[in-house]
């Protein structure tokens, strides 16, 4: 964790100052004081963020997960586009600790490789991205939609070793790159399974709404007068049925339940995927009063949620490149994410071009591009996620990318009642940079290096 | 139903006591009595229309409207996209094998098969024989040894001359893939005796001879001095067609990567004449293979074995091409198989090809055969007693059973001084025979159409009206009242 130099000092003539001074604080001073130490502190880099919002800039680390989810041979170029995504993110400074790099296969020793145990990913071969230093975290058959999945939501066997974990923070600002064959709201794993993007919106509310390991009796669902709920303990949930009358609860945290209580739609299961409880499906197709809340006795079976645990990360950037790209990020509804994606619903992602004589395609397009202003970043780049995304050209990258910004500061509802979706925004599919304002002008840096 | 109590007329003392029940069966027997014979009657009519719709369809298979576009369609093939190292040097070595087997062309088998076995050696390759066939294997030096490629080149030509610079192309060949590092499957090039002999031999004694399953294979045909146009020929033996990605792989990688043009069964497709006729042209050259069982090339006998296989035919004329582009052409397609992770599965196999890039989807052609066996199953119906005739169809399954130990179709001669049966044992073996026929044709349509369609045009319903004709003249068949 760094605190900066002020921090330090505001924190050393607090403690000091009784023994000093012998007299109270001023309470501005106080205030200050009591927010770094409950970690609501401003401690942000030196360029203004606008925009971020209620969680304030607590970022002081970060991770990258890079995912290449297709194998074989012919996939060569999406090994590529990880691998070369993975030499960039390191150059520009996250270390390999705080990577985890997911390939499906190892091409570079493929046995139709004429130039073994090298990935290259542009046509001349002038670098070799496989070379010495590269560490893969998950290889081969290990990477799995399941294993994805646990990486991001943390829930792994104790035996797991720390390199295979993501243990991020709630200062984390996470870098999601994923690269592979997909289509309307999938991504394909290793040919024979396939991820959706409800599976990775959920591990991403997950990553959010991350809890210590206690038992807890969840959010339940009624139908009519019977009522379900779940009982967690650590990451096992458990569905029991709900017990009309619970022990007296403090009232207060339940207040704000109470206007989602009388509300007829349904709640959902927390760890389960429940899709009405989609912020942006506009009607429920079951008859609402079949989920009618009908006696007030409901209302005593839930139990809060503690709205200070930490979260697993500060802000996600979720950066894809598959066929129809643009879906697989359109199912978000977690707070503090900026996705994009290299090609809109109903439009396939091309490769960039070929080696003729490893004689397969070397790296995608919209990777290509993308890397390409990358490359004229550097660590000290003040260079915002707006200039980033002002350099796409549809043109020359062949599809529509696509770039969604809109949760990036949006407080977050926590129980989100479809019949209130007017007051949510969809995000949108094929917005450009320059319709973003103020959302995307993110240093590119607070997903890359600290900040000091 | 509420006539029947309404009617108030007193029965007739004089007639039969009919119950009103009475009355409404007989009138239900009657129905259905001008019911089928409006049918009988009109079965003839309803053949002929079968059998027109059919024929014209035929007709329409070489006009462009029922074609698609080929492409290749098993994504890891990748056709012409990757560089080729043979050249001139390997060119030259070519030459200088083809002046040695023009030395020993007219020799002994034991002869040629040690000089071709000798040659794979010195090139390092492991080699061997079986009685009519050399071989040599290639092991490239990272590939697994579970699958193979089998490349094959015989000393006789389909045309019937020498194949000597086939057989010096796949020396070459030999020298050529040694020492190379990106290869996955391993090779086994074969030199068999005569047209079709030896490779029909090979396949049947190499299991013991190494590892690896054959997917696909190439078998290469150059009778002549230089070539002008590459021709595939892609039929098996009784009509079994190899993948359609095989053909479209060699024939894009030959535009592309070798530089020929590409020519199916060596016919012309000349643009100057009329698509129908050049279309119609190639139809008629693969109904004359497939519809007799008959392999176009040597790669034939490989579609036995699941292998899809096809026959680069390098037509004989002073053209621009020679061992460099047929070089190129096999090195790059053997790339693209390189690239296989499992047996050919995604593109067709079953099609029809009227010219080069196009072809004809199965649901495209096959209600023709539907049709043309429809209108003879229809021929059976019309029939009083089908059981009657039932056990003298028992000498003709006899005949064709010793007709299959034999393996001759002269067996059935024999059928014609066999005693035939009279009157409703004639008739209703002639319908039983109709309707095993006609359900006969369609299946086979599905695996080889042409056979399917030769058989329909043999048991065509000319003769058929013809005889049901004779029939009503006889006055042995009731047809109404």
């Amino acid at each position: 964790m760094l605190i900066s130099l002020r921090a330090a000092l505001l924190a050393a003539v607090a403690l000091l100052a009784p023994f000093v001074v012998g007299q109270e604080l001023p309470p501005q001073l106080t205030q200050q004081v009591a927010d770094l130490f409950a970690g609501n502190g401003s401690v942000s880099s030196g360029a203004t963020v606008a925009g971020i919002g209620a969680t304030g800039g607590r970022h002081t680390n970060n991770w990258a997960v890079l995912v290449c989810a297709s194998r074989y041979w012919f996939n060569y170029r999406h090994m590529a586009n990880t691998l070369a995504m993975y030499r960039t993110i390191k150059r520009l400074g996250i270390p390999d600790s705080n990577i985890i790099l997911m390939l499906a296969d190892d091409v570079a020793c493929n046995a139709r490789n004429a130039f073994p145990a090298t990935v290259y990913a542009n046509a001349g071969r002038q670098m070799d991205l496989y070379g010495d230093g590269i560490e893969v975290d998950y290889r081969g058959y290990e990477v799995t939609v399941e294993s994805f999945l646990r990486l991001l939501t943390g829930r792994h066997p104790d035996h797991l070793p720390p390199s295979k974990r993501l243990l991020t923070d709630a200062s984390s600002n996470v870098f999601i790159y994923m690269t592979g064959h997909g289509g309307n709201e999938f991504l394909k794993f290793q040919d024979n399974e396939e991820v959706s993007a409800f599976d990775i919106a959920d591990a991403i509310e997950q990553m959010w709404e991350k809890r210590s390991v206690r038992a807890d009796v969840g959010i339940g669902v009624c139908f009519g007068t019977v009522c379900v709920g779940t009982v967690c303990v650590g990451a096992v949930c458990v569905a029991l049925p709900a017990l009309p009358v619970l022990p007296a609860l403090p009232a207060l945290p339940a207040l704000p339940l109470l206007p989602a209580l009388l509300d007829v739609a349904p709640v959902s299961m927390r760890g389960v995927a429940s899709p009405d409880s989609y912020p942006h499906r506009p009607t429920p197709s079951v008859p609402l009063s079949h989920f009618a809340f009908r006696t007030p006795l409901a209302a005593l079976m839930l139990y809060p949620h503690n709205a200070d645990v930490p979260s697993r990360f500060n802000k996600l950037l979720y950066v894809v490149d598959t066929c129809q790209a643009n879906t697989m990020f359109s199912k978000f509804y977690s707070p503090n994410i900026i996705s994009t994606g290299s090609s809109s619903l109903g439009e396939n992602s091309y490769s960039h071009h070929h080696d003729l004589d490893i004689g397969v395609a070397v790296i995608d397009s919209f990777t290509h591009y993308i890397l390409e202003y990358l490359e004229t970043l550097g660590k000290s780049s003040k260079a915002t996620l707006k200039d980033f995304f002002n350099t796409y050209d549809p043109a020359r990258i062949q599809s529509h990318p696509g770039i969604s910004t809109e949760l990036s500061h949006t407080p977050r509802r926590r129980f989100s009642s479809p019949t209130s979706s007017a007051e949510w925004p969809p995000p949108s599919q094929n917005v450009l940079a320059a319709s973003q304002g103020s959302r995307a002008a993110v240093p590119f840096s607070e997903f890359v290096h600290p900040t000091s | 139903m509420l006539r029947r109590f309404r009617r108030a007329q007193p029965p007739e003392l004089t007639s039969i006591n009919y119950t009103p029940e009475h009355v409404a069966l007989a009138k239900t027997i009657a129905r259905r009595r001008r019911i089928v014979s409006a049918i009988a009657r009109s079965i003839p009519l309803i053949r002929l229309l079968l059998v027109s719709v059919g024929i014209s369809w035929l007709l329409a298979l070489p006009y462009e409207g029922l074609w698609k576009e080929t492409y290749v369609d098993e994504h890891a093939i990748q056709p012409a996209q990757v560089t080729m190292y043979f050249d001139w040097a390997n060119v030259h070595r070519a030459d200088r094998y083809l002046d040695e087997l023009e030395r020993i062309a007219n020799a002994t088998f034991e002869e040629r098969s040690s000089y071709t076995a000798s040659t794979f050696a010195d090139a390092g390759l492991s080699s061997g024989n079986t009685s009519h066939a050399t071989f040599a294997h290639v092991a490239p030096p990272r590939s697994a040894g579970t699958e193979t490629i089998l490349v094959s080149a015989n000393w006789i030509s389909r045309d019937g001359g020498p194949n000597l610079r086939g057989v010096a192309m796949l020396l070459a060949l030999g020298d050529f893939l040694r020492g190379q590092n990106h290869w996955a499957f391993d090779f086994v090039l074969v030199v068999g005796d005569s047209y079709l002999t030896g490779l029909e031999d090979f396949m049947r004694n190499y299991h013991s001879l190494f590892p690896g399953v054959l997917w696909t294979a190439l078998n290469i045909d150059y009778p002549g001095h230089s070539f002008s146009h590459l021709g595939l020929f892609y039929e098996g033996v009784n009509g079994r067609l190899p993948n359609q990605d095989v053909v479209n792989t060699v024939a894009h990688v030959a535009r592309y990567a070798g530089g020929s043009p590409i020519r199916y069964h060596d016919v012309d497709a000349d643009q100057a004449r009329s698509g129908y006729l050049v279309a119609a042209k190639h139809l008629l050259a693969h109904f004359s293979f497939a519809a007799l069982g008959r392999p176009s090339g040597a790669h034939g006998v490989l579609a036995r074995h699941r292998i899809d296989a096809v026959t680069l035919y390098c037509s004989p004329a002073e053209g621009p091409h020679g061992f460099h582009t047929l070089g190129r052409t096999l090195e790059s397609t053997l790339r693209s198989y390189n690239n296989l992770l499992e047996r050919l599965h995604a593109s067709y196999f079953f099609y029809l090809l009227p010219r080069p890039d196009r072809f004809i989807p199965v649901g495209h052609y096959l209600p023709a055969a539907v049709l043309l066996g429809a209108s003879i199953t229809i021929g059976g119906f019309d029939c009083q007693e089908p059981l009657a005739g039932l056990l003298w169809l028992v000498p003709a399954f006899v005949i064709g059973y010793i007709g299959w130990i034999l393996q001759t179709p002269l067996v059935s001669l024999v059928a014609l001084v066999l005693p035939r049966p009279q009157g409703n044992a004639r008739h209703s073996m002639s319908a039983l025979a109709h309707l095993l026929y006609g359900a006969l044709i369609p299946t086979l349509a599905m695996v080889n159409f042409p056979q399917a369609i030769l058989l329909a045009t043999i048991g065509s319903p000319g003769t058929d009206i013809i005889d049901s004709a004779s029939w009503r003249a006889e006055g042995t068949v009731v047809r109404d009242r």
